[in-house]
């Protein structure tokens, strides 16, 4: 990209000595939450005049960094320069006067108000007193000036997606920013719309300004971005790389975390990972020791002989706004089997997990055991044998502010077709599974609340796993657990798995899904787009997630299906 | 006809300043639920301290500040101590209610009215029906202020940078956050106009012609008031058209009575009471398609 050479000529002396205070600098730059580390020993410098890409995976601490770039979050160590002086942390305001203004992903205009009203209310040089006409007139002007076609006096709330993120971009640019930073900018994007704001992002790039972007989506890196950084974890797996000089395999390599060459060893990458490593190797072990039965299993269903656990075919949902819509999804599992579903999140598994629980709407069939289930409600499913390990297991999995006993015994009582509850009953056999399954709890009137999240999982699995499970939807079951919970957590449900039942198993972690699946789907954008071998290696997988593959056909190809789900209906 | 709109005006005219009142806090982000009680007490205070000083204007002032610092605690509460607006304010009208009966028999020793030396100035006594001049006459200074004091809330609200950091609050408190903003204080500010405002609707009622003040006199004004912001879509000249609605049906009632149509009584005093809940209703139907209006109802989180 040599946008800067281009746009040289029209300031050169001015832009020359006001780029030192726009470098952004960051010096091992740390953030940590509690015994969480959420960056780690970033050092990175950012020139103005640049578009510098920041990508990585969900929970790879984009957010962080955008926060701590922001000023929001005032790093645990190192240190956060604009122009060579350190950044004032503390706000949103405190930053922007300092000229770093951000683009929210989630956009930050009220509503009701008009677009002149908004930019009036986030304009430092604000009137107490206008007139709706003047203040129409002025914005509207400026509004124009900076090239943008939108009328001022059209309310928020009617506004577009693309529209909004003009305003934004508009709001930012009305300040004196001199450093701009867009959080994911193209994620609830209609894929039309994508390019234009691509051009408006290396444009502002070319005025001078220094433009970050938070990205996850390959091909729009390599098309927007002059430089490219990858987190993972946490930690900088690719420091800051002109995008001329890598390929799109070897970044994905670096998002995925599989640094080595393809086939390596999964431990052998950086020094974060080891814990979680160690943990997945167990799990795999584990898994693989007890691999024969399900292995056996598999040919028989092949055979005909037994019905899948799960059959699902032309799975739809409709839009909403916190995932992709599903498209035509099919999926079996088949007994004995444990099937991973893999991709960047967002891509569909929040809605292809509530439509099989039976929560949100959907169309197609649902076949649990032989059975159809597509028009049952949750609690029949439930009958079925379907259970589920939500993905926030204290907000969907546990109600925090009841007692361990009830959240266990409600397991039961959705099971049992009886009115009245047997209380002493309830709390015995909470008690008997609750220490088989090896949950830490003062008593069994404690709220659920109060409990670790590994013990919340244990307290989950305690309810979900009982006899009568047939089909086990586990969504990201061993995220932010620690490494023996997790190992726990994986070894039971391997042994679900082997003793004839199913299990889904959703994870954007890669290591777990290679060492617990029997077979791994991917899906993008609400699609089904790819179904591979858990010997596949790392970056097949990611490549099948993202999109992107050496860089001839996946720039332009994938931008017209990937994101269309994520639009507002 | 013209002393028909009087009666339009003298029922309205309190009911507006509640409203107003009741409108700041409701675009600051509070449903102002305490408005009756606020209401009870600044008619009670006004005329405690008129016949205290025996002036009517510090009676007026009194009944603000009391207001005021209801308003005050009422913020404390859900704003620092992050008590539910509605049971609090739901609270507040039952403490403002039961605190001006009490304190009426506790300092008058009546439970029946207790009346004031003097009222609020009125400008045009009387007047010969048939002059125009019938249709302000009797009425309160303070309600022929409204025009000016609903235009001065206009400007403050829809034209000026207060009202949009009001707006933003109410609307979308992220957005005033992030502009440098506390809700917060902003809430506080908006329920002190407020409360100053409610004062003098419960001022004017009980000073305003009566010139006395009786246990539950306000008779459900500060709800109505409240369904008037509601009604009114949130915004000042929609909330003043409703409280001339609910004049309106108010001042039918009465006219019923005088004319005596053969229409049972109960009817007619339910009237203002069913055409309210009929309005809103058509107003909820008329706002829900065209996504606009009440759309107050949902944006208005935190």
């Amino acid at each position: 990209m040599s946008v800067t050479a281009d746009s040289a000529p029209a300031e050169p002396v001015s832009a020359h000595s006001v780029n030192v205070d726009r470098v952004l600098t960051l010096q091992g730059v740390s953030m940590r939450f509690g015994a969480f580390t959420a960056l780690e020993n970033v050092d990175v410098r950012f020139e103005p005049g640049l578009v510098h890409a920041v990508v990585g995976q969900n929970g790879a601490g984009k957010t962080t960094f955008s926060r701590v770039v922001t000023g929001i979050y005032t790093p645990s160590e190192g240190r956060v320069l604009l122009g060579g002086a350190p950044l004032r942390a503390g706000s949103v305001t405190e930053a922007r006067r300092q000229g770093v203004d951000m683009v929210h992903q989630h956009f930050s205009s009220p509503p009701s108000m008009t677009i002149a009203e908004t930019l009036e209310f986030f304009s430092s040089e604000r009137r107490s007193f206008f007139s709706r006409r003047g203040l129409v007139r002025e914005w509207q002007r400026r509004v124009d000036a900076l090239g943008f076609d939108l009328d001022v006096s059209r309310r928020i709330r009617d506004l577009s997606v693309p529209e909004r993120q003009s305003v934004e971009i508009v709001r930012a640019l009305s300040g004196e920013a001199r450093v701009i930073i867009f959080d994911e900018p193209t994620a609830s994007m209609p894929a039309q719309a994508v390019d234009a704001l691509l051009g408006r992002i290396r444009d502002l790039a070319a005025e001078g300004l220094t433009v970050i972007v938070v990205l996850h989506k390959l091909s729009e890196v390599f098309a927007v971005a002059d430089t490219v950084t990858v987190l993972n974890r946490g930690i900088v797996t690719l420091p800051k790389t002109s995008i001329a000089e890598v390929t799109a395999d070897e970044v994905t390599r670096h998002i995925i975390g599989d640094t080595g060459p393809a086939g390596s060893a999964p431990g052998d990458v950086d020094s974060g990972l080891e814990g979680d490593a160690v943990a997945v190797a167990a799990g795999d072990a584990a898994r693989r020791g007890d691999a024969a039965p399900a292995e056996e299993a598999r040919p028989a269903s092949g055979e005909g002989v037994r019905t899948a656990i799960l059959d699902v075919r032309g799975l739809s949902t409709v839009a909403s706004p916190s995932d992709a819509r599903l498209h035509e999804v099919d999926l079996v599992v088949d007994p004995g089997e444990i099937v991973g579903v893999a991709g960047v999140e967002g891509n569909g598994q929040l809605s292809l997990v509530e439509a099989l629980v039976g929560i949100r709407d959907a169309t197609g069939s649902i076949e649990l055991d032989g059975v159809e289930v597509s028009k049952l409600g949750v609690v029949e499913r439930r009958r079925h044998g379907l259970r589920v390990i939500p993905f926030e297991r204290n907000v969907e999995g546990v109600s925090s502010t009841s007692a361990v006993w009830e959240n266990h015994a409600l397991g039961e009582v959705l099971r049992s077709p009886r009115r009245l509850l047997a209380v002493q009953k309830l709390r015995a056999a909470a008690r008997r599974r609750l220490d088989a399954w090896g949950v830490s709890y003062r008593g069994l009137d404690q709220n659920a609340g109060e409990l670790s999240g590994g013990n919340v999982q244990r307290l989950i699995l305690a309810r979900e796993l009982d006899d009568e499970a047939r089909l086990i939807i586990a969504a990201q079951p061993t995220r932010g657990l620690d490494v023996g919970a997790i190992a726990f957590v994986q070894r039971s449900l391997a042994e679900l798995a082997d003793r004839g039942n199913g299990v889904l198993l959703i994870s954007t972690d890669l290591e777990e899904l290679k060492g617990l699946a029997d077979r791994i789907v991917v899906l993008r954008g609400g699609r089904h787009v790819a179904e591979l071998p858990p010997s596949a290696d790392l970056h097949e997988i990611g490549r099948a997630m993202l999109g992107g593959d050496g860089g001839t056909d996946s720039v332009a190809a994938p931008s017209g299906t990937e994101t269309l789900g994520a639009q507002d209906a | 006809m013209f002393d028909f709109i009087a009666t339009v005006l003298r029922d309205a005219g309190p009911l507006l300043w509640v409203a107003l009142g009741g409108l700041i806090a409701y675009r600051a982000g509070v449903f102002h639920l305490g408005l009756e009680g606020l209401m009870a007490v600044g008619a009670f205070v006004s005329v405690a301290v008129t016949i205290g000083t025996g002036n009517v204007w510090l009676g007026l002032l009194a009944a603000v500040l009391a207001s005021v610092a209801l308003s005050v605690a009422f913020w404390l509460a859900i704003a620092v101590f992050k008590g539910n607006m509605i049971i609090v304010g739901l609270g507040l009208t039952t403490l403002g209610l039961a605190l001006a009966s009490f304190l009426q028999i506790a300092i008058f020793e009546t439970q029946g009215a207790i009346r004031a030396p003097a009222g609020l100035p009125i400008l045009v006594p009387s007047a010969d029906s048939s002059s125009p001049l019938a249709m302000i006459s009797g009425l309160p200074i303070t309600t022929l202020l409204l025009p000016i004091v609903t235009l001065a809330m206009w400007v403050l609200l829809r034209r000026s940078s207060f009202g949009l950091r009001v707006t933003a609050v109410g609307d979308f408190p992220f957005a005033a956050r992030s502009a440098g903003y506390s809700p917060s204080l902003t809430r506080l500010i908006a329920l002190v106009v407020s409360g100053a405002l409610i004062a003098v609707g419960g001022a004017e009622l009980a000073l305003g012609g009566l010139n006395s003040f009786s246990q539950d006199m306000t008779a459900g004004r500060g709800f109505v008031a409240f369904t008037a912001v509601i009604f009114g879509a949130a915004a000042v000249w929609g909330v003043a058209g409703a409280c001339v609605f609910f004049g309106i049906s108010t001042a039918i009632g009465i006219a019923a009575q005088l004319q005596g149509w053969a229409i049972p009584i109960q009817f007619v005093l339910a009237l203002p009471y069913v055409l309210t809940i009929v309005a809103v209703a058509i107003a909820a139907f008329v706002a829900r398609n065209r996504s606009g209006g009440l759309a107050g109802f949902a944006e208005l989180r935190d």
